[in-house]
């Protein structure tokens, strides 16, 4: 197998979601099957420029089509499938600003999908709380579109989103959406409102304590900044949720996502492969890690 | 195939044979006390260029910088996979180098194997030559356990007279290589050369006295069992030593660089003048370096050079010790020789065995 070499794939629809973020519907040329586990991210490249790790952040869809129906309804966006899956990109550096630049029709370099998602059939049956800072809201989306595609499985169902500004808030429509919903939990907050915002404002640990948990039952799902991680976890902590529940997706460098160029490890750990997603119980004994 | 008994004035000769059908790079000396790894158009004899050489022969396998891929860009890019393998031989591999092949084999051919890495070592030959005594202070190969090597080569060279000179009575000492054959296609080598003979039973028997008589000039120079490293390590993150080393490693990335058993890489891409296409390549980085584990968002998760080295030093002798059961470093002293603030490789572990109290040996 050429580890190193990508398919070609089709950016068949684009969307600007914010100053800073892009969303983009990416298609495998030539029916190129595409199958991922939400938690799974791609290294997508623009040739000539490069290659960078970027999360799916569409949900595969459901095998079973029945459940297809179900869960379509209350959804706003439909479930990815055949070769086609989405992405989210905050514009950085190189080769976030070239994918910027694409329109419809681009062709991009795809390899992937690489690592290890979050263990969503383990849940079922569960309380499952979601806890997304920023861009982490583009793997969580996943797990949280596959979750309620599925929503018979799980049992009660929390959001907590966090963005610095309004301006910021990423999947609006979809957020809100899910707040509209009477089957599931789902708040937002933001650290620096503005005049029009009626929702709530302060960093988002402060979300958790009112929350009344299960901690038995309840799985945490975390994606965010490094930063956030710290305060997250002390909250969950003080709720008594195990460390074995709760399931935290890291970011690090990455140059091949293959186990090899050694640029994603913490400690002996290869992130592109035993992660992005980690449960907080193995992490702890990874003094790098938080 | 049995040992083979080579004359040391026919080691030309095998040198030519090689280079009929194969790129040979052989180590040469360059300056005093500096040996190199170069494609040689005449024999150089091995036996001459003792010390390890400034870049070990990985070079040849995983070359310091290479093509992954060609593209073209534009409206409807296309790739194509850049294969540049042929047959060579690297000629004269010391033990400690041929050891750090076999853990590169192992890294790119466990779990996601890597065909350009497999397929440039299934066209590389491995000729080694056995060490006899010991090659500078720096090196450690006895203390790792990679003075002697069973597999890894295709033949080994051990020379017959060097060790003990006193036994060969005779005035005119015949001058010869024993030569351990390790794989079929070494044993295909020397069917072609046809140069060789079976070695007699004497001649085994003298070959082991010579390997067992060489220890004696080789010391362990760990104050534990190298089996306790993983433990040591594992224990001592928070040791007094990193500190100490914080001050003095200047982060400049050259005790990675010149390692045999060290793979990690950057990859870019390399644009054509034509701006029409170009290469993805990949090219030695260095975890001791300060961007290593910089991500976009300007986090470093390895800020401190004493963490990187921390890491480096974890490598060698826990994680990927751990993982493969033996040291991912072969001893060679490189590192420690090529360090322009002096930091040994030997004297850090051994600070941090005493460190934790269990330095057992002397
Ligand atoms: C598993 C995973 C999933 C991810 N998912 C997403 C996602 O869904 N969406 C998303 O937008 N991003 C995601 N990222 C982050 C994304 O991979 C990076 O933003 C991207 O690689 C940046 O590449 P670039 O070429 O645009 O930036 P670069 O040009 O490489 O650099 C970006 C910035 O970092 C600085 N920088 C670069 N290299 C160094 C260095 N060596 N030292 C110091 N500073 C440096 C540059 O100066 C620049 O300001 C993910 C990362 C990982 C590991
Ligand atoms: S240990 Fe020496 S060679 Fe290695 S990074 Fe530090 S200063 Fe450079
Ligand atoms: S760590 Fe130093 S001594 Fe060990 S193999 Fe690498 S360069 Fe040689
Ligand atoms: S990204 Fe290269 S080893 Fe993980």
């Amino acid at each position: 197998m050429p580890l190193y070499i990508p398919t070609l794939a089709e950016i068949v629809q684009v969307r600007r979601l914010t100053a800073l973020e892009k969303w983009f519907k990416i298609r495998t040329k030539d029916g190129v099957s595409f199958s991922y586990e939400p938690g799974q991210f791609v290294e997508v490249s623009v040739f000539g420029i490069g290659e960078a790790p970027i999360s799916i952040s569409s949900s595969p869809p459901p095998l079973n089509p029945l459940l297809t129906k179900e869960g379509i309804k209350g959804r706003s966006t439909l479930p990815s499938g055949n070769g086609t899956f989405e992405i989210c990109v905050r514009k950085v550096g190189d080769v976030t600003t070239a994918l910027h630049s694409l329109e419809e029709g681009a062709i991009v370099g795809l390899r992937g999908p690489f690592g290890k998602g979050f263990p969503l059939s383990q849940m079922k049956g569960c309380d499952l709380l979601f806890i997304a800072g920023g861009l982490g809201i583009v793997p969580l989306r996943s797990a949280i579109n596959y979750v309620l595609d599925r929503r018979d499985d799980f049992s009660n169902i929390t959001i907590l989103y966090g963005a610095k500004t309004p301006a910021e808030i990423l999947f609006a429509d979809e957020l809100f959406g899910w707040q509209q919903r009477k089957d599931i939990e789902c708040e937002i907050t933001v650290d620096k409102p503005d005049s029009g915002w009626a929702g709530k404002s302060g960093v988002i640990t402060r979300l958790i304590p009112p929350l009344e948990i299960d901690a038995k039952r309840t799985y945490a799902l975390i994606v965010g900044p490094p930063v956030m991680y710290k305060y997250v976890l002390m909250e969950l902590g003080i709720k008594k949720i195990p460390e074995a529940q709760i399931y935290i997706s890291l970011e690090r460098r990455m140059k091949c996502g293959v186990g090899k160029c050694g640029h994603c490890q913490i400690n002996s750990v290869y992130v592109c492969q035993e992660g992005p997603v980690f449960s907080y119980r193995t992490l702890k004994f990874l003094s790098e890690a938080i | 195939m049995k040992p083979q008994i080579l004359l040391k004035e026919d080691l030309p000769l095998l040198y030519e044979s090689l280079k009929k059908k194969n790129k040979v790079f052989s180590v040469m000396e360059k300056g005093k006390g500096k040996c190199v790894f170069a494609e040689t158009d005449t024999f150089s004899d091995p036996l001459d260029a003792y010390t390890p050489t400034l870049l070990p022969p990985k070079k040849y396998l995983l070359p310091q910088q290479e093509t992954l891929f060609c593209f073209r860009m534009g409206a409807s890019p296309s790739v194509e996979e850049n294969v540049d393998v042929e047959p060579q031989v690297i000629f004269g591999v010391r033990p400690c180098d041929i050891h750090a092949i076999s853990l590169l084999d192992k890294t790119f051919s466990l779990e996601n194997a890597e065909n350009r890495y497999l397929d440039r070592r299934k066209q590389t030959i491995i000729v080694g030559i056995d060490c006899l005594h010991h090659c500078d202070t720096y090196s450690f190969c006895e203390t790792v356990g990679t003075l002697d090597v069973k597999e890894g080569f295709d033949i080994l060279l051990t020379d017959m007279q060097s060790v003990i000179p006193s036994e060969a009575k005779e005035s005119h000492i015949v001058e010869k290589f024993f030569i351990t054959v390790g794989t079929k296609k070494g044993e295909e080598i020397l069917k072609e050369f046809g140069k060789t003979r079976d070695a007699s039973d004497a001649e085994v028997e003298q070959f082991n006295k010579i390997h067992e008589a060489r220890k004696r000039a080789f010391e362990y120079r760990f104050k534990t069992e190298v089996a306790n490293l993983p433990l040591v390590l594992a224990g001592a993150n928070e040791d007094v030593t990193w500190k100490e080393l914080e001050e003095i490693c200047l982060g400049c990335g050259s005790c990675n660089i010149v390692c045999p058993t060290c793979y990690c890489f950057d990859v870019f891409d390399n644009v054509d003048l034509s701006l029409n296409g170009g290469e993805r390549c990949r090219q030695w980085d260095a975890c001791t370096l300060k961007d290593f584990a910089v991500v976009a968002t300007g986090e470093n998760f390895r800020k401190s050079r004493a963490n990187r080295l921390r890491h480096r030093f974890n490598r060698k002798f826990n994680y990927l010790m751990t993982k493969y059961g033996q040291p991912n470093c072969v001893g060679c002293g490189r590192c420690s020789k090529v360090c322009l603030v002096k930091i040994d490789t030997v004297d850090v572990v051994n600070r941090l065995i005493k460190n934790k109290g269990i330095g057992n040996r002397e």
